[in-house]
Formats: C-alpha cells, structure tokens, sequence
C-alpha cells in the first residue's frame, strides 16, 4: 500500500469507527489487518478500491473545494455521509463493500475484543 | 518432470470433486486420478479461530462481489473447497424440487428409490445426526420461544459432524477435525487410494484430454506444492469440472473456443439463494459465540414466501459487516455483542437465464446477477418475520437492512410491516451475502434448455464432465451439500460405463 492510500484508508475508517480516530495503538493494529486483506485481494477487487479510494478524493474538491486529506474530522464525517448518499450505485456499493472490509479489520484486533466482550480463539495455543 | 498423464483429471477438491473421486475409485482402484486444487494446502493443523487470517480461506478473501455490487458471494479456495469453512448442516434436496428435476428436466434417475437408498448410505459415511437438545446455546433456545410465541413450527437441523466440541468456528475451519467435510472424509481415503492432489494449481483451460494449468507458489504459512510453479500441460481420458460454481462454467467460458462449444446456455441460469443475517439484541447475555452455531430452523414460509429461516452466529468482523451503519451508533451497537442473537435468511430465488457466471476480457469470473422483485419481496417479509421473533424472543434492540429506523425497539412491535418496506431495501448499502452458488452448468436432457446430460457429460464434448452445484438446473432450497454428494456419487457410478 502506497502512503497515500494507507492515509486515505485510514481516514475513511477513522469515520467507520470512531475509535480509530481516537487510539493510536489501534489505529496501527488496524492498518495491519486490513493490509493483511487488501494483499489477499484479487488483482481485480483490489484495483477496484484504489480507485474509489481516489474518486473519493477527487469528488472532495467538487463537494468541499478541499482535499479529502485536508477535511477536519467533521467535515470528513459529512462527506463520507454524502458518498452513501450518492446518486451513482456502484459508488454506494463499492463504499459498502469498502466499509465491510474496515469493520473486519477493525474487529479483527485482540485489543478490540473486550470493548465487546468477546473472548476470541478457543485454544490460546494454536498457530 | 513428474507423469502428468492420467486416467481422470478432477477439477476442485470440495466436496464434488472428493465426492466423485470417492465413489470412482472404489469400484474402479486401478484408475490413475489426479485432483487439482487452486486453494492452497491447509488441513485443521493449519486453522487458528482467527478471523483475520482465515479469510485465507476464502476466494478473494471472503466475498465475490456480483458485476452490479449488491450481493457478495462466499466460496471455499482451499484443500476441501467450501466444505472446509461451511457449518455442516445437511439437507436431503426436498421431494418437490427432485420432482421437478425429473418431470422438467428429464433427470430421470432421481428416482424415490435411488435418491433415498444414496441418500442413506452417504449420511452413514459423512455422520449426519439431528443435534441433541442439549447442544443448543441461548441464541438457538431463544430462537424456538420467539417462533412458538409467534405459532411459527420449528424443526431440528441435521448436521454431520463427529466429536464435536462445539467450540462454534465452523466458519473458520475445523481445528478438531469434527467436521465430517472433504477434509476429514473424502480426502484421506482417496489419498490412501493413490489419488495425487495438487495444490495452487490454477487451470486456465482445457481441451479434449486436455488441462492447461499454471502452478503458483504456495503462499507463506501453508503447505508446499508437490509441483513445481509453472505452466503445464496435463493430459487425461476424461475430465471431471468440480471447481464450484464461481469456476467451473467460468472454465467452461474460457475454453470454449478450443472445445468448439456454442451452448447459450453456458454460466446461466445461476441461483445464489440470497441471504440475510440479521441480528438482535437480548436483555440477557447470550454468547451466541459459543456452542453449536445452529441446531434449529423454519420451513414454514418455504412454500408461500420462498424463505427458510435458520440460526446462525459470525464472527466479529462478519457481525459488524452484517449490521447496518456506521460511526459512533455502529460501535455502540457492537459493544452489545455477546448480547446478540443471530438469525440467517435464505431466500429460494429462481433459476433466470439473464443471471449468470461470465468471464471478462482476462477470463476472470464475473457474476452477473441481479435480485428479482420476487426475491425482493421474500427478503423483506423475511426481515419482518425474524424482527417479530426477535422481539418475542425478548430481544430490546433490532437492527435490520430495509428498515426506515435503525435499531427498532420495543414500541415499534406493532408497527414492523410499515417500518420494514421494500421501499427501504437499498442493495447498494446492505450485506447481501450467497454462500450457495448453484447452476451455470445445468444437468438436463436436453441441450436447449442445459449444458451436461444426464450423466453430467457437457453436451457437445467427448471427455468433459460436471461433478459438482453448477449441475443443479434450478435452486434446491435448501444447503446444497448433500446434493451435490447425491449427484456427484451418480456421475462416478457411471462415467466408466
């Protein structure tokens, strides 16, 4: 993941789930998963999310006259809001299918488990 | 350089290719078998319980995403395919659907006698039993006082499993070794056979007695090839598709050129029996994430609504996706995890030539599918039905797709048919999901209305046959999987012949 992304990643994340934006340690094990996925990904699927990743970014100069990087959490939180309201389909789809990855990720961290009371993994000694 | 001639090449390791491999090779032990694997080799040695690397599991690490964007389909890309990651519930495919096989489709051997006597003998090998009482956690017992509140029957699911210990990450991979898919069945005794199984082994085309493969590196953590990377070409008497539906017509796509074939009816027809799991939140603590996933279900709307009902449990990361939102209220709602109950909506969609598997200019597979208004209706009913036998339940908080508030809560009980509308169901935001993939290489007597014959052979080839969903010529309704044992069992009983 280039840096741009990673930090474009993460800020559309930080409006998925708010902790992101408020925990640094879990911020870091957050990118970890979701790149752990994202290199997973098929070639194709992958692509796909870069290039929504930079739609978003482009819409934001039309939507805030503003690059995406540049928004205050507020305003980011607008827009993200507006992006699901988007009149094209395939871009509320392509940020849902984005919004599950981030939500996988996220509750994919250990550290997250006990804010939601769950143990985890059943035998501690497994791989 | 390795033989790479073979009597039959198989084409998948789930449970049809296993399955056909299986039933071949028992009256048949001479013949020279290889089965080849894209998924990597990973056996419950190799499983962790952790979702993040599990994904690994999956094709494209756990969602397919249809052309349009609004479902996401899950299928197994590992040694023992989908059987590796389902839960192990066990239907016998509904007299009514088999009826209509034989009379529609001229799938004349799906006879009382011969569905029931394989049926019989295939639930003794891979250990089908009902789950005891006992074995149902809260999720599962509150689920049957909401429904008996609601005079909704219930019935006891079948599942095949064999010392279980009911630590509920079926989703994830076995690590016990419990569940009696391919992993622990099938493959063991076709490797004791002498059957060869290759893994990451991708196959780009065929021809007649022809597989063209290319062998990718194992990926880090998992087992190593017993081929070296690179590009073959593999020959064989006969060739057996069982790659699942997302690949075996896709296959067939690629190499029709080669094979001279011009079916239309190639990759259509596909069903994906949508689902929903929904989830709501119970005054009580639940851990729904211990325990047997699911031990009951409804059939009770199957014949005037098109739905099943069943229990359900996921994952963390899966839950969050599968509940609607986002932000601060989304993470609110997460922190009542352990509280949650969990209910999955399958809906019976219908076999349409418009939806179907295609390839792009790369060949890749594309699913091209859209949701009839039909489908459309069943969800949303659906969605109302769970919501009541959550609220029954004892259930304080619902949150549900198709819904104008989220989360609906108590005061909202009599008001769940104005709330829960079509006109509310964006697929474009909700987490459609399809864990059964059928069709796209349909089974009938005739090349007008299917691509395989009776046998499974693909109509217009000599040495080409379908072992596996993809042969199904419209939904079963209900888990496919001991259908596609039923079929695939056939298939082997007779291609020798």
């Amino acid at each position: 993941m280039n840096p741009h992304f990673k930090q474009n990643i993460i800020l559309i994340a930080e409006v998925i789930v708010p902790e992101i934006h408020e925990n640094d340690a879990i911020k870091y094990a957050f990118i970890k998963n979701f790149k752990q996925i994202y290199q997973g990904l098929e070639k194709d699927s992958a692509t796909k999310i870069k290039l929504l990743v930079k739609v978003t970014d482009k819409l934001s100069y039309v939507y805030n006259s503003s690059s995406f990087e540049r928004l205050s959490y507020k305003k980011r939180a607008e827009y993200i809001e507006k992006l699901f309201q988007f009149p094209i389909g395939k871009i509320v789809g392509g940020l849902t299918g984005l919004r599950s990855l981030i939500l996988i990720s996220y509750y994919g961290v250990d550290d997250v488990w006990p804010s939601i009371n769950y143990n985890g993994p059943v035998n501690s000694t497994l791989k | 350089m390795k033989d790479l001639n073979f009597d039959i090449i198989v084409v998948g390791s789930g449970v049809g290719g296993t399955t056909f491999t299986d039933y071949l090779t028992r009256k048949n032990p001479n013949l020279k078998v290889a089965i080849l694997e894209s998924g990597s080799y990973q056996t419950k040695e190799d499983f962790n319980q952790r979702e993040i690397d599990m994904t690994a599991l999956y094709y494209n690490r756990g969602a397919v995403l249809s052309k349009n964007l609004q479902i996401g389909v899950a299928a197994g890309n590992t040694l023992g395919g989908s059987s590796a990651v389902y839960t192990g519930v066990s239907f016998r495919p509904p007299n009514s659907v088999l009826n209509n096989w034989q009379k529609e489709f001229g799938l004349e051997f799906l006879t009382e006698k011969f569905v029931n006597r394989s049926l019989d003998e295939i639930e003794r090998e891979i250990s089908v039993h009902e789950l005891p009482k006992s074995w149902d956690n809260d999720n599962n017992i509150f689920f049957q006082k909401g429904a008996k509140k609601l005079g909704i029957p219930v019935k006891r699911l079948k599942i095949n499993t064999k010392d279980c210990l009911q630590q509920g990450f079926c989703n994830l991979g076995c690590t016990t070794g419990a569940k009696q898919g391919a992993l622990e069945v099938q493959i063991p005794k076709i490797l004791k056979k002498g059957v060869q199984i290759f893994c990451n082994t991708n196959v780009i085309s065929i021809e007649e007695n022809k597989v063209n493969v290319v062998v990718t590196d194992n990926p880090r953590n998992t087992n190593p090839n017993n081929l070296e990377s690179g590009t073959y070409q593999l020959t064989a008497k006969k060739i057996v598709l069982a790659a699942g539906v997302l690949n075996t017509p896709a296959i067939l796509l690629r190499s029709a050129k080669k094979l001279g074939l011009k079916n239309k009816n190639i990759g259509r027809y596909l069903t994906l029996h949508p689902a929903f799991n929904i989830n709501g939140i119970h005054h009580k603590t639940i851990k729904n994430y211990r325990g047997f996933p699911k031990t009951v279900y409804s059939d009770h709307f199957s014949d005037t609504d098109n739905f099943y009902l069943e229990t359900s449990f996921y994952f963390p990361g899966v839950t969050a996706k599968n509940i609607p939102g986002y932000g601060k209220m989304h993470q609110e709602i997460m922190k009542n995890y352990d509280k949650m109950m969990s209910i999955l909506i399958l809906v019976h969609d219908k076999a349409e030539f418009n939806n179907k598997i295609t390839i792009d200019k790369k060949g890749n597979t594309v699913i091209d599918y859209s949701l009839s208004n039909n489908s459309k209706k069943a969800l949303v009913k659906a969605l109302q039905v769970a919501t009541k036998i959550f609220f029954e339940a004892g259930c304080e908080q619902i949150m549900v797709p198709a819904s104008d508030k989220l989360p609906l809560t108590p005061e909202d009980k009599k008001n769940i048919e104005n709330l829960i509308l079509e006109k509310y169901l964006n697929l474009y935001k909700t987490p459609l999901s399809s864990a059964h993939p059928q069709g796209g290489a349909r089974m009938g007597k005739s090349a007008a209305n299917s691509v395989c014959d009776n046998y499974g052979k693909v109509y217009g080839t000599k040495s080409i046959y379908v072992s596996d969903a993809s042969l199904f010529p419209t939904s079963v309704k209900v888990n496919p999987y001991e259908t596609i044992m039923l079929l695939s069992k056939w298939i082997a009983e007779n291609i020798m012949k």
